[in-house]
């Protein structure tokens, strides 16, 4: 009867303990499922948002002339179309020229652990090319204003001299060949075109083109002041070489015989042939106030606010501001002004280096959205 | 040692040995009870936790490339009806009154049931068509890529090569009955998830409305048949990669 009695206490107890172990493993197993099921969402966000960054990546790197031998419905691994992000994930890009110039850049990423795929996601986009050719054709003066423009006394606005070359460039710079680079088309550009609501002072200067003054001219409304062609005003600071503000200089800067196109102020070297920043055709965009205070510089200048240059400043290329404060300036391109300004100096509409500014312009060799969709479901 | 001494004993013993016999059983049912109590509890939790999860990622899925003012998306207050891409097809030639495409996807297309959108081209917009019928062939002038299929769809319209086409059906997702729910078209709605949402407090939100933004999606759940708050409250944002415009945009001159 003792040693029943005896028994009886030790398995209850046994039956308790029991209970609780299978309940702690119990939750022990729940807590690394739900772990297990955490850390695979985590890798299927960690690979979807790779795949994203992919394809922003190739977009970043978008080189247009490298990709001119894919024909349509091929395609082609960009150059640096592989990496690698934090989390352990390694992504890969593909580009296919959908028909002239429409592209569809996929991203795929994948997550691995221990050499196991943990998670593989896709992200795609379509973009288009930006067409270079017709980027320049919003410049048909040497200047274009959409306000008052007050032109000084002694001012020169020259928008009838024969196309060529400014004096520092070489001939060669605007061959007559078809396969080079192309100043734009004959426009018999006017000295000075205006919006029909914009006003004129400009005694004392000297205005030549066909016709000198224009008003109303084409593409001088105010909504055509916001956007370099198909490019408007969100594009342009995505695509820049240089965002600039403030007060700055131009210098072209090198370190040995290679342009340091990162160098702030460094809008290549217009009247050093010899330079190695002479080819170099930046995209400087200022998303506010600008002031120049020295120097020569090429390439593309667009302002978002009031541009301020100081006496002696060239500049070989386009320019867009809102307004102008420019009381001598030498320009050798063309000049588009929102909301009008003072400029005096020398104007010169240069059809060699408004062709030159855009073709040559590297951060044009780029894709843009040619629509609101530029994300398309991952497939 | 009399027999007389033992007289009682037993009973006094058996008493005690029941007595405790009761406790050790008693505090064995109530650790059991609390055990179960818990385990239920986390699977709850786990359930509710797995049901998050699910929402999140088809959400994700089907919200983050729509595009603000192309594509028709309607949010209300448990419940998103928007077109639910299910593949993308890239037309590679013609034949046969037909469009041959490469096609790829998360199901094949179903004339029944979907539609296709094309995408806009220079000079023309975005476009939606209906599909009649789609069918698998085999064509010298389309090579599919891994994970293409090439097919067929009609009617041909006036589709070129290069042309994207998305498939797409009508839908909607909704946090209703305490699930997420989808419905396609006029059918009634199917859960995707467990039933463990509370409806009152969870919904769907335009993060920023007229702009479309992104979307937040509110999810708590927990068990009306029992009092208490619920597991706390998971908001989930989905900002929409299709923007008008970016962040670091310029002023308008």
């Amino acid at each position: 009867m003792r040693a029943h009695r005896q028994g009886f206490a030790l398995l209850a107890v046994l039956i308790a303990v029991a209970v609780v172990e299978a309940a702690v493993l119990g939750m022990l197993l729940l807590a690394a499922e739900t772990h297990a099921a955490a850390r695979d969402d985590a890798d299927r966000i960690r690979a979807g948002r790779g795949a994203e960054s992919a394809v922003r990546a190739t977009l970043g790197a978008w080189d247009e002339s490298a990709l001119a031998g894919v024909g349509t419905g091929q395609r082609r691994v960009p150059a640096s179309a592989a990496g690698t992000l934090p989390g352990n994930v390694t992504w890969i890009t593909e580009v296919e020229r959908l028909h002239g110039s429409l592209w569809l850049v996929r991203g795929e990423a994948a997550v691995t652990a221990g050499g196991r795929l943990r998670a593989r996601a896709a992200a795609l986009a379509t973009v288009t090319a930006i067409p270079i050719d017709e980027l320049w054709l919003d410049f048909h003066a040497a200047v274009t204003s959409g306000g008052s423009l007050t032109i000084l006394n002694g001012a020169r606005i020259d928008a009838t001299s024969p196309a060529g070359p400014p004096a520092a460039w070489s001939p060669a710079d605007c061959p007559p060949s078809a396969s080079a680079p192309q100043p734009p088309p004959p426009l018999a550009p006017a000295g000075v075109s205006l919006d029909s609501a914009a006003s004129l002072s400009a005694a004392g200067a000297m205005i030549t083109g066909a016709p000198p003054v224009l008003q109303p001219g084409p593409r001088t409304a105010p909504a055509d002041f916001a956007r370099l062609g198909v490019l408007d005003r969100n594009a342009l600071p995505a695509l820049a070489d240089h965002r600039a503000g403030g007060t700055m200089a131009f210098a072209p800067v090198a370190v040995g015989n290679t342009c340091d196109t990162s160098a702030t102020g460094n809008a290549g070297a217009p009247e050093d042939p010899a330079h190695p920043c002479y080819d170099f055709f930046p995209l400087i965009v200022a998303s506010g106030d600008l002031t120049l205070a020295a120097g020569a510089g090429q390439g593309i200048l667009a302002v978002a606010g009031r541009l301020t240059m100081a006496p002696g400043v060239r500049f070989y290329g386009a320019i867009l501001a809102r307004e102008l404060d420019a009381p001598a300036l030498e320009l050798h391109g063309a000049l588009r002004i929102a909301n009008g300004g003072r400029l005096g100096g020398f104007f010169r509409f240069d059809a060699c280096a408004l062709g030159r500014a855009f073709q040559r312009a590297g951060a044009l060799r780029k894709v843009y959205r040619h629509a609101d969709r530029l994300w398309l479901p991952p497939f | 040692m009399c027999r007389s001494d033992h007289a009682g004993r037993s009973l006094v013993e058996l008493l005690i040995a029941m007595l405790a016999l009761a406790i050790v059983t008693t505090a064995a049912l109530l650790t059991f009870g609390a055990q179960s109590r818990l385990a239920r509890t986390a699977g709850d939790l786990a359930e509710a936790s797995s049901a998050r999860r699910t929402s999140a990622a088809i959400l994700d899925r089907e919200l983050r490339t729509v595009t603000a003012g192309a594509d028709p998306i309607m949010v209300a207050a448990d419940s998103a009806g928007l077109r639910a891409y299910r593949g993308m097809a890239i037309v590679c030639g013609r034949g046969g009154g037909a469009v041959h495409v490469r096609y790829r996807g998360l199901r094949a297309p179903d004339a029944a049931k979907d539609s296709i959108l094309r995408l806009s081209r220079a000079g023309a917009g975005e476009q939606a068509l209906p599909l009649s019928s789609a069918v698998r062939i085999s064509t010298h002038a389309c090579v599919a890529a891994p994970g293409e299929d090439v097919l067929a769809l009609v009617p041909d319209s006036s589709h070129l090569p290069g042309d994207v086409l998305l498939v797409f059906e009508r839908g909607a997702y909704a946090l209703s009955n305490r699930a997420l729910r989808y419905r396609r078209g006029a059918s009634g709605r199917q859960p995707l998830t467990a039933e463990v949402f509370l409806d009152d407090s969870s919904g769907v939100t335009l993060l920023a409305p007229g702009e479309t933004a992104g979307v937040s999606l509110r999810l708590m759940a927990g068990d009306v048949s029992r009092p208490g708050p619920g597991t706390p409250p998971r908001t989930l944002r989905i900002p929409l990669l299709n923007l008008r415009a970016p962040l670091d945009s310029l002023e308008a001159p």
